[in-house]
């Protein structure tokens, strides 16, 4: 229930106008962190251990590139042309878990075409009946497989390989899978 | 839900008894650490050597572990592992909190700070 009720609270407070206000900066640059910094402001509680995870980014198409802050999510995968999958982000703190928590914005490059997979942990700690976690490098070998099929199918296609590794299981966790591309 | 033991520098020692720390049983961890805190027990030394996995609720009840005993004293996190390890680093948790390779470490340093 409380999970539920912070995913509304975020939901209203979270509006588009906010988004432009805090990550547009005044010299035509991008920081999605400055938003970040300011959800942990308003989400940070002394007494609670509750806390968010999320991606935040903006495309900077004059510069070709994807301007994002990390915070406490798994690393989204990038997929561009003639190159193998990579993952993006070294990690960065929670969102509402510490009032000093820093938060960075870092880039890489987006050009038309290229891909972006953002998940939940739901998806990688997937185990099968042994045990063994879907991982990371498995999500990667999906993307890499549909590199040339239709951005709409992924989801689908991934949902089917983890049910697969699930052997028709229920996933333990919830999950959010978001398939991205860049088209001009 | 945890085994935990005074050492004779005072720090206590506490071991998870599963090996998944997650949103079906953290509730308990949580509720026996913070009855070893409220006993007067300020710091603890938390085992995680034998904990395969741990989910994001895990963490945040870890958190609150730390923000119960704030300035009052002190925890450290003992032997982290595989997706253990990964999920502090990820989260920078790994520069929250006092990491230790081994338990002797931890009641070593964190008994010559008491």
């Amino acid at each position: 229930v409380q999970a539920s009720l912070l995913s509304v609270a975020i939901w209203h407070f979270l509006t588009p106008e906010l988004f432009a206000k805090k990550c547009n900066k005044s010299d035509g640059t991008f920081s999605p962190a400055e938003l970040v910094k300011h959800l942990n402001g308003q989400f940070v509680s002394s007494d609670t251990d509750q806390y968010f995870t999320m991606f935040c980014a903006v495309v900077d198409p004059k510069n070709d590139e994807l301007v994002f802050c990390q915070a406490g999510c798994p690393s989204p995968l990038q997929l561009r042309k003639d190159m193998p999958p990579t993952s993006i982000g070294d990690g960065g703190y929670p969102v509402g878990l510490f009032p000093d928590a820093d938060f960075e914005d870092h880039k890489t490059t987006l050009n038309a075409s290229d891909r972006l997979l953002l998940f939940s942990d739901g998806a990688p700690e997937a185990t099968n009946p042994q045990g063994i976690q879907f991982g990371e490098s498995r999500l990667m070998i999906e993307l890499e497989q549909h590199r040339n099929k239709e951005l709409e199918t992924l989801p689908d296609a991934l949902c089917q390989a983890l049910q697969t590794w699930r052997q028709g299981e229920q996933l333990e966790d919830d999950l959010t899978l978001i398939a991205l591309e860049r088209k001009s | 839900m945890i085994k935990a033991s005074q050492q004779d520098t005072g720090t206590y020692v506490v071991q998870p008894k599963s090996t998944r720390l997650t949103a079906e049983n953290v509730g308990a961890f949580r509720e026996s650490v913070f009855e070893l805190i409220d006993g007067g027990a300020s710091s603890l030394a938390i085992d995680l050597s034998g904990v395969e996995f741990i989910d994001s609720t895990a963490l945040g009840a870890l958190v609150g572990v730390l923000k119960k005993v704030g300035n009052r004293g002190e925890i450290g996190i003992c032997g982290l592992k595989g997706n253990a390890a990964q999920m502090f680093k990820l989260t920078r948790m790994d520069q929250v909190f006092t990491c230790f390779d081994a338990t002797s470490d931890a009641v070593q340093s964190m008994g010559s700070n008491a």
